[in-house]
């Protein structure tokens, strides 16, 4: 207070109105909101404001004679107080914003501004913290608005294309919808689908057509493909546990058959090919399709075939016959038997041929019989092991070009087994033989026979020739011959194999073969006890 | 002596059969169709009948029926020699009528054809012997 008075140059008891007005003026400054502080020349406080006191919350006495410098240290090195000294120094006036850290820690942005005079520096503060923020705020709400705004255009033609886009992916699922239910229409087999439960989801109507179902009353009424009659070509219907669909929701594998009967719901019988197939999701079983088309034209187009094969078979046996007796009849002639050599050799390969065309027209009426499932079984109870010891004997008797030694163990006890006898014998020698010509000098066959998990289990062993990983594939074909096989025995027929495996299919029963070329090959016929019908 | 009926309409067939046979010292009497064969039993009375089915104006299947409506031919031997495969349809007809054999001419070789006839005569001969199937 005195310090100001004697800047001002006024004495305290000069009673003048200047005195007045300096007083005045004096309280004006201590309470203005301004902050106001005084230095002399070597920064030192010489008056400070209530204000100023206030704000850095420190006593008015307590800081007159010390330095800004120590008071406010953490101004030491800033713009501020740079500013501060350039204008004692070149006694120049200057106003600048900044924000300021306090002692204690905050910060609040200051106007200032700095009067140097006579003695010093005046230095004239301003909190516009508020007024900062508000600016701030403001610029940060334009910067925000624009970026909002930015954004807004952005989101709404993203938007937009992704409208376009759903509309077009719209169309083209519709157009998809519409060729696939063309499709369904159209093709010409019954086509459907059940879900993991086995009912029905979808239909086609050639389905409905050959169930005589409409799809109203199959979808969403829990109806399975269970509910539609199936039957075996015997005319036996197909028990629900032996249904293809169903079974193929349980075992994720693919069905086929073109030797079931669908029947219609007014009673007419429709031989069909049938499909399943399971569909899969992420590995889960979820449901199955079936496809499965009327196959009457193809069963009587077979039927013609087998017939004419049949009908032909026995044109071609009534000739063969004849040569097969004219020629045992010549042979058992005594002068034959002094006939030259030439023509002894001459009549056997003439006989030797006349038999290779009888073979092959009994394997092909046993393959005509067999495409035309009428295997005629006359089953019977019958002890395996006594069955199959007279079978070894008779092969053992077949003359051969090369030494084989053929054996026959059973293992352990055999259970019985209910089956056509004259059919597994004919199976049995149709493996063994092949076994014996396949084989090489000195070789082995051997025949075991056990109980393999309640079912029949038989095996046929050789040392023969084997057969390729790619033969084997291809073996229990119709007329097949490996190369190996054609080049050992070029008067085989290919169909042995062939009617074994459809005997075998026929009573549920299963062959299979292990082999490693040249070395040899393991032949497995698994045999349920009861045969079931197929 | 012993009596053959050898009733076939192929020639090749019942020439080589009569040829064979007969050198057997069996008496061979032959027919050409069912009608003949019917005729040639009821006057012959054979042991034993070779019987062909496709024959023309009377098959084998018909004659047989025939046959055995008498006295004679229910009680003869008849051995069914064709080589038509037993399908069901030929099965009904002649399992009715008991035929002794069904031979396939092509599966059968002349020398098995001799054993089984003389095995049958020798049935005829002696009971105790077993049946032949």
């Amino acid at each position: 207070m005195d310090n100001i008075l004697k800047i001002l140059g006024i004495n305290k008891t000069d009673n003048s109105s200047e005195a007045s007005i300096a007083l005045i003026l004096k309280q004006v400054v201590d309470n203005m909101s301004n902050g106001c502080m005084v230095l002399d020349k070597d920064f030192k406080f010489t008056y400070i404001n209530k204000t100023i006191s206030e704000q850095s919350n420190a006593d008015q006495q307590r800081l007159l004679g010390k330095s800004i410098l120590e008071e406010y240290s953490e101004m030491v090195g800033t713009e501020v107080f740079r500013r501060i000294q350039e204008a004692m120094k070149n006694k120049i006036r200057d106003q600048f914003e900044d924000e300021f850290t306090f002692k204690d820690g905050h910060k609040a942005w200051y106007s200032m501004v700095l009067r140097p005079f006579e003695g010093g520096l005046i230095i004239l503060t301003e909190h516009i913290g508020e007024k900062k923020i508000n600016e701030q705020k403001l610029i940060s709400a334009n910067q925000n608005l624009d970026v909002i705004n930015k954004t807004h255009e952005q989101t709404s033609s993203t938007m937009i294309k992704v409208l376009e886009d759903l509309e077009k992916t719209k169309v083209a699922i519709d157009n998809e919808r519409a060729r696939d239910e063309a499709m369904l229409k159209s093709i010409g087999e019954g086509v459907f689908a059940v879900d993991k439960d086995n009912k029905f989801i979808i239909i086609n109507k050639e389905a409905e057509r050959m169930i005589g179902i409409g799809a109203a009353k199959l979808i969403g009424k829990e109806k399975s493909p269970s509910d539609v009659p199936l039957e075996y070509i015997s005319g036996e219907p197909i028990l629900v546990e032996d249904r293809p669909t169903r079974a193929v929701l349980k075992s994720g594998k693919q069905f086929f058959s073109d030797k079931i009967v669908l029947v219609n719901k007014n009673g007419s019988k429709t031989p069909i090919a049938l499909t399943v197939t399971p569909i899969k999701l992420n590995n889960k079983i979820v449901g199955a399709i079936d496809v499965f088309r009327d196959i009457t034209l193809e069963k009587q187009i077979d039927r013609a075939k087998t017939e004419f094969v049949y009908l032909a078979s026995h044109q071609l046996r009534t000739p063969l016959g004849i040569i097969k007796w004219y020629i045992e009849s010549l042979t058992a002639e005594k002068y034959f038997k002094d006939a030259p050599v030439s023509i002894k050799d001459y009549v056997t390969e003439i006989s030797k041929n006349n038999e290779r065309l009888l073979d092959l027209v009994r394997n092909l009426l046993s393959v005509s019989r067999i495409d035309e499932g009428r295997i005629r079984d006359e089953p019977q109870e019958i002890d395996v092991v006594e069955t199959i010891k007279p079978i070894i004997d008779e092969i053992k008797k077949i003359p051969t070009s090369i030494h084989v030694e053929v054996s026959f163990k059973p293992v352990g006890k055999v259970p019985k087994i209910f089956i056509d006898p004259v059919k597994f014998s004919e199976v049995l020698e149709n493996l063994l033989v092949n076994a014996i010509k396949y084989n090489k000098e000195n070789g082995k066959v051997e025949l075991r026979v056990k109980d393999g998990n309640g079912k029949v289990q038989i095996e046929i062993k050789d040392t023969g020739i084997g057969i390729s990983k790619e033969d084997v594939k291809h073996i229990f074909g119709k007329f097949f011959r490996s190369e190996g096989a054609i080049s050992n025995n070029p008067e085989g027929s290919g169909l042995g194999l062939y009617v074994a495996n459809s005997y075998v299919e026929s009573w549920g029963g299963k062959i299979s073969v292990k082999s490693i070329l040249g070395k040899g090959s393991v032949f497995t016929i698994i045999l349920p006890l009861k045969i079931k019908r197929q | 002596m012993k009596k053959i009926l050898i009733v076939e309409d192929e020639i090749a067939y019942s020439r080589i059969l009569e040829e064979v046979l007969k050198k057997e010292d069996y008496t061979i009497i032959t027919a050409r169709n069912g009608k003949e064969g019917l005729e040639a039993a009821s006057s012959e009375h054979p042991d034993i009948i070779l019987l062909d089915i496709r024959m023309p104006v009377m098959d084998g299947t018909e004659m047989l029926t025939e046959l055995r409506k008498t006295e004679y031919g229910a009680k003869v031997k008849v051995v069914m020699l064709t080589n038509l495969e037993p399908d069901r349809e030929i099965i009904t007809k002649v399992v009715k009528d008991q035929p002794t054999y069904y031979l396939i001419k092509s599966d059968i070789s002349i020398e098995e054809l001799k054993a089984k006839i003389k095995l049958l005569l020798l049935e005829d001969e002696d009971e105790t012997l077993p049946k032949a199937a």
